[in-house]
């Protein structure tokens, strides 16, 4: 008898720990930050004007972000990020890293597209876009 | 409207699916009814991704997918009319609770709030879901639905074989259909999929205990899974790991009621839905594989060739569509993108084999992100009421561990050739892997502890759990 209590006891305590610890699991998500913080919306905000200048739905760009760019200091799992992001938003045009195509993206800081245009000038007509965004049009020789 | 329209589009498939579940086997029992629903979500979601699959195979830019769905359904339907298999009577047994199982009740009633809310928040927090998500699924999804004429280009091998073109299609052919269906692209569709695919994991495992245990022995897995805050946040973070944990999930349940019920039809929705694992990330097709040889020593006596025989039965279609797409139109996978002589390089490199193994540990203990710990309350919960295994269960019981063995051996095979950093790779991905096998250990574990009902005496139900123990 003394073990069935024993085990009800076990049973209970088990119980309200699993209740408390669903609420401080709930209190966690709170590192979620606000709702307002979609990486995913504001991309695809960002891409929107660039979309709409290239002249396929469907291809290949070529992309270039800060680490492309020799000397210059970037944050790689933001690098990363913003690799996959522009990926998903240009979809379905598939991004492949260089400036090898006719079309390329450029994800450049100011000091960043510095260098890249001083290396590369002529080769490109430049197409600005808001939130150091570029579209390179590879000139024809 | 977005959010009822999304969820509208996968009624349709979840209905063939469970038609198709209840044809294959037509117990009417509450808790087989149930445990059918939960099951008919992923047959029927993965029934539509073969669908939309064929679909595209031979009418691409057409649009046309609502009728094809509509007409299985229809199809499917008829036949269980006309074979008879329509739901005639639902069985209850008089409910008579006592206070125990009242305040169990209410526990497990307030977990489930608490879940749901953590669900929605991270739907509010991210829509798009996050880096696998949008990485891979809804990437692939974009591609199909976006151009559906081209929809092949999806797999080109000019895609950076870091965004996993190669990976199977059950979750974006979803989404896309649902796009298709609704007319536009919504955030709401790969939302619900996400949600369809917790409650129907949740619901499976919580059916499948109370179908073989009790449902007090239910209750207390449940509180235990949705306090695992890793299921729940995945889940609704829109990878894939959730719907596969589910097809794993129903393949171990299905084996153990194969040998519990001596049913041969359990085995082959058990093929089925190993063969859907497969169609839903890689490491479900190793699942089919480690699933086979699992089965083979499990029945080895008297002979493993019928089992096989009906696991290959079910397996056979999904297979065929994996195969189709692995051969013809995914691109090559990243895996051995390093060469063959670096990856055999990388096997003879001895520490790889400790950093692994250091790895397994650390996660298998800290496993859940649960302020409860979960391996200390199974154990302590262990001592307290004692493993009761039965005999005639013991095939059950060794599949479910050596596909276990099998898939962990697998993975450290996996991770001793991945061309990416390994601490990158076991940091970023090892406890998204354990997540599948999670599921079908708590199953084990909740299906070989002595049932609480039996231990408490509750004296509901009694029935039944002389049935089972």
């Amino acid at each position: 008898m003394m073990i069935k209590w024993f085990q009800r006891g076990v049973i209970v305590l088990i119980i309200l720990a699993s209740l408390y610890a669903s609420i401080q699991n709930l209190i966690s998500t709170k590192d979620l930050g606000s709702i307002t913080d979609d990486p995913v919306a504001d991309w695809e905000i960002r891409f929107g004007p660039l979309k709409a200048q290239l002249p396929f739905k469907r291809g290949v760009v070529g992309y270039i972000s800060d680490s492309s760019i020799p000397g210059v200091s970037y944050n790689t799992a933001n690098d990363e990020g913003e690799y996959v992001l522009t990926q998903y938003a240009i979809a379905p045009i598939i991004i492949v890293k260089g400036t090898n195509q006719e079309w390329n993206i450029a994800n450049l800081d100011k000091a960043a597209y510095a260098v890249w245009s001083t290396t590369n000038h002529g080769q490109f007509e430049v197409i600005p876009f808001k939130d150091k965004l570029y579209l390179l049009h590879r000139l024809k020789k | 409207m977005n959010l009822l329209s999304s969820i509208g589009v996968f009624l349709l498939g979840i209905f063939t699916g469970v038609l198709i579940v209840h044809l294959i086997w037509d117990e009417e029992e509450i808790l087989a009814l149930m445990f059918k629903l939960f099951l008919g979500i992923g047959v029927g979601l993965g029934i539509t991704s073969f669908a939309y699959f064929l679909s595209l195979l031979f009418f691409a830019g057409q649009h046309f997918f609502i009728y094809i769905q509509v007409g299985i359904f229809v199809s499917v339907l008829l036949i269980s009319i006309l074979r008879g298999k329509a739901i005639n009577k639902i069985s209850f047994h008089g409910i008579q609770l006592t206070y125990w199982q009242v305040g169990l009740l209410i526990t497990v009633f307030l977990t489930i709030v608490f879940s749901i809310s953590g669900a929605l928040i991270v739907w509010m927090h991210r829509p798009s879901g996050t880096w696998d998500a949008y990485m891979i699924y809804n990437r692939t999804a974009r591609f199909v639905y976006r151009d559906q004429s081209n929809w092949l280009q999806s797999f080109s091998k000019q895609i950076d074989p870091y965004f996993k073109a190669d990976y199977p299609l059950l979750i974006p052919l979803n989404i896309a259909s649902g796009w298709e269906v609704i007319g536009h692209e919504t955030t709401y569709v790969p939302l619900v999929f996400s949600g369809l695919f917790i409650f129907a994991c949740t619901g499976l495992f919580v059916s499948a205990i109370a179908l073989t245990k009790s449902i007090w022995q239910a209750g207390v897995g449940l509180t235990i899974l949705l306090n695992t805050t890793f299921f729940i946040m995945n889940g609704a973070s829109q990878t894939a790991d959730v719907p596969l944990s589910f097809f794993i999930l129903s393949t171990v349940a299905l084996i153990y009621l194969f040998v519990f019920k001596q049913n041969p039809r359990f085995l082959i929705l058990a093929g089925i839905t190993s063969g859907l694992a497969g169609w839903t990330k890689n490491e479900g097709i190793l699942l089919i594989i480690t699933m086979f040889v699992a089965l083979f020593i499990s029945f080895l006596k008297p002979s493993p060739l019928r089992p096989l025989g009906l696991y290959l039965t079910g397996l056979i279609i999904p297979l065929v569509f994996i195969a189709y797409f692995k051969l013809f139109l995914a691109p090559p996978s990243d895996l051995l993108s390093n060469g063959v002589t670096r990856s055999i390089q990388q096997i003879l490199e001895w520490p790889r084999y400790i950093t692994i193994f250091s790895s397994y540990v650390s996660h298998i203990l800290a496993f859940g992100e649960s302020a409860l710990g979960i391996i200390p309350v199974l154990l302590i919960y262990a001592l307290i009421f004692n493993f009761s295994p039965n005999k005639r269960l013991l095939p059950a019981y060794m599949t479910i561990l050596l596909m276990v063995v099998f898939q962990m051996t697998g993975y450290y095979i996996i991770y001793l050739i991945t061309p990416n950093p390994l601490d990158w790779q076991l940091t970023f991905s090892f406890e998204r892997v354990l997540l599948p096998i999670y599921l079908p250990m708590l199953f084990l574990f909740f299906v070989l502890v002595t049932d609480i009902q039996v231990a408490l005496n509750f004296k509901e139900n009694k029935k039944q759990s002389e049935n089972t123990v």
